[in-house]
């Protein structure tokens, strides 16, 4: 079992030039297996949580519990986690061998030969068997972040925390690494808590994803629920590359239909979506994903006229920079689309695709609608779980 | 089939190329080397000529040759200086006195080095310029106080009075320096060995000083040199035969008319030898370095 809790958690770091609050009244549940990603910008206090509950720093306020027991006053090695640091933090010392064999000395009374062909188990199961002899500075990026990764499975902890491990591996093997990652994770069906600052890594990897940000922590919830229904306008911002634009925009009732009114244009409101935001005072931020950005003629209600100012082709898809109202926002338009820089182009924000966050607060009060899997089971080449099985049989 | 790149197929011209760095032309190569060897020929022909010099007798001194033949070598002047009874006890204090030195002064720097590094507590920055202001004033400043000192804690004319004397000027160099070798080692190995199950000491015993034996060899070698060629502070605490050092050991092949210099000189070359062992056994871990290869980002 490794059902992880963290309650209430407060982290205040006291310095001269006064108290810095580093995680603010944070409350997560883990269930046993899950794989969640802490994810958030610089400073945030992601890290700052996983130490906590890795026991390398005491919390000011709040409890760790592990299958129902506070551990929050143990020690590092009563905690029952193992750890994978950003810089590996292997022992330069050592060999690999020596590394991953350490905490079964140090923390377990095994046998000699239990600890070793535990460690030789773990080493062929991640393919270094032959890196065991060989010390760390003789291994590259990668191998030394599988050592590290051996040094942490071999304990077989109820719990793995994982400080941005991928992120000093160059691009293509952080992407096949956390694949593997991913893969050894279900695999072993070890809770895991990992931290990163990268989305993708975040969207990717995780069963529920942590956003955080200046210590408080703003969604909880699936990858998709963080990225089609965000709680406010820093999640749906964090989320998602490239971040979706948002329009400072003022309610306008005063037509024959409520509207949006933004500096470069307005945007006439269905019934539905006014009842959402109804209420909440007059200023509003209009969010759109640049996916969901369509391209439109001139007379299309909520039409929008806009310039390119720059286009990234990238093949598979463009992303056209566009100027609204003197500030700069995205779209991301079919890659086999030719637009020329300077050119006038007119597009409409879909109503079922926008969200609208409140301009003081920035809560959310109406998201996309998310993707219908009705929609998805009819699609042509989709079988569902129920005809695949019957196709087996 | 052996490739060029094979050391034991290589000619000795490409050989040489490989050894010399691909930017310096042969020509710039002996130019530095000639300089080099001028300026170490320089520092040691006069060392080579001690030692050779502890070897021949009084009379081959005062010859006009400078090497000795074959024939003129005689261990006879280690034999005279061993076989005084003051000389051999002078040594074993010098032993005593440098050996307990650099332990006391390794065990207090690398406990304190570590804490400083490492804890955050009220008055560590005091302190460490406290550490750093001893060795602003010279000893000779602080001598009378300090024997008063001594004398009072009956200390004097004691090893372990010369010992705690030698350890004061001692730990605040040898705490100073440590520090700074394990301000170097990450904090994330200490972490990660927390994790691992160690407690504060054995992270300090497992992990620090392994990694730190480049900053503790450079400590205890600079240690043992300071307390064996202390001559001032054991002249005022040593007040008899049985606490001296070998640096006054020397005095004893001199007397106000005379000179006996083969022994002086085989003194010389006795005093300095452990020295020189020392430093050949130390020498791998200062050259060896931190080795840094586990550690990424940082």
């Amino acid at each position: 079992m490794g059902e992880l809790e963290i309650r209430d958690l407060t982290k205040v770091f006291h310095d001269d030039g006064g108290d810095i609050v580093a995680v603010d009244d944070l409350d997560i549940e883990i269930e046993d297996g899950e794989l969640i990603v802490l994810v958030g910008p610089s400073g945030c206090g992601k890290s700052t949580t996983l130490r906590c509950v890795a026991g390398l720093e005491s919390p000011t306020d709040g409890d760790i519990v592990l299958d129902g027991t506070a551990v929050t006053d143990q020690k590092p090695k009563e905690r029952d986690m193992a750890m994978v640091f950003q810089s590996y933090a292997l022992y330069p010392h050592m060999s690999s061998r020596e590394n991953m064999e350490f905490g079964l000395k140090m923390a377990t009374d095994l046998p000699k030969d239990e600890i070793r062909s535990r460690v030789e188990e773990t080493a062929e199961m991640l393919g270094i068997s032959e890196l065991l002899d060989k010390k760390p500075d003789e291994l590259s990026g990668g191998q030394q972040q599988r050592v590290a990764l051996g040094r942490a499975i071999v304990r077989e902890p109820e719990v793995f925390l994982m400080d941005e491990p991928l992120s000093n591996l160059d691009a293509k093997l952080r992407t096949q690494m956390r694949t593997e990652l991913q893969a050894l994770q279900q695999d072993l069906g070890v809770t895991t808590l990992y931290v990163t600052h990268d989305q993708t890594e975040a969207m990717t990897m995780s069963d529920r994803i942590a956003v955080l940000n200046d210590g408080e922590l703003q969604q909880f919830g699936t990858p998709l629920e963080c990225y089609h229904e965000p709680e406010n306008e820093f999640v749906a911002g964090f989320i998602g590359s490239p971040s979706m634009n948002f329009f400072d925009v003022e309610l306008d009732t005063t037509g024959d239909r409520p509207a949006l009114v933004h500096e470069g244009f307005r945007y006439d409101l269905e019934e539905d979506v006014y009842a959402d935001i109804e209420g909440h005072g007059e200023r509003f931020t209009l969010g759109i994903r640049p996916e969901d950005i369509e391209l439109a003629t001139a007379d299309e209600p909520n039409a929008v006229t806009t310039t390119v100012e720059v286009t990234e082709p990238l093949g598979e898809v463009t992303y056209v920079y566009l100027e609204i109202g003197d500030r700069q926002y995205t779209a991301t338009l079919e890659g086999d689309l030719v637009i020329e820089t300077g050119r006038t182009l007119t597009i409409r924000f879909p109503q079922d695709r926008i969200h609208v966050f409140d301009g003081q607060t920035g809560e959310a009060l109406r998201n996309r609608s998310r993707p219908d899997d009705e929609v998805v089971e009819s699609l042509p080449g989709f079988q569902s779980s129920d005809s695949v099985e019957a196709g087996m049989e | 089939m052996a490739t060029s790149t094979d050391p034991e197929d290589r000619n000795l011209s490409q050989r040489i190329d490989a050894w010399l760095d691909e930017d310096m032309s042969p020509r710039r190569a002996i130019g530095v080397y000639l300089v080099l060897g001028l300026y170490f020929a320089f520092l040691l022909l006069p060392v080579v000529y001690m030692v050779l010099a502890s070897f021949t007798s009084q009379s081959f001194l005062f010859s006009p040759e400078l090497v000795p033949a074959l024939g003129d070598l005689t261990l006879a002047n280690y034999e005279t200086v061993l076989s005084r009874g003051d000389f051999r006890t002078y040594f074993y204090n010098s032993m005593i006195v440098a050996t307990s030195t650099t332990l006391l002064v390794l065990t207090v720097g690398i406990l304190a080095g570590y804490s400083m590094s490492r804890f955050d507590y009220p008055g560590r920055g005091g302190l460490l310029y406290a550490f750093l202001s001893t060795q602003m004033l010279p000893i000779v400043l602080i001598l009378i106080p300090f024997y008063i000192l001594m004398f009072s804690l009956n200390l004097v004319d004691s090893l372990l009075g010369i010992v705690i004397a030698h350890s004061v000027i001692g730990i605040p160099l040898g705490t100073w320096l440590l520090k700074g070798y394990i301000d170097d080692i990450p904090e994330s190995l200490d972490e990660a060995a927390k994790m691992d199950g160690c407690s504060h000491l054995s992270v300090l015993r497992r992990v620090i000083v392994p990694l730190a034996m480049p900053g503790i060899a450079v400590a205890g070698f600079y240690t043992f040199i300071l307390s064996w060629n202390d001559y001032l502070l054991v002249s005022v605490l040593s007040q008899t035969a049985g606490t001296r050092t070998l640096p006054f050991g020397l005095q004893l092949f001199q007397s106000q008319n005379a000179v006996a210099w083969n022994l002086l000189i085989t003194a010389a070359v006795i005093t300095m030898a452990p020295v020189i062992l020392l430093f050949a056994v130390a020498q791998r871990w200062v050259v060896e370095g931190l080795a840094s290869g586990g550690m990424k980002g940082n």
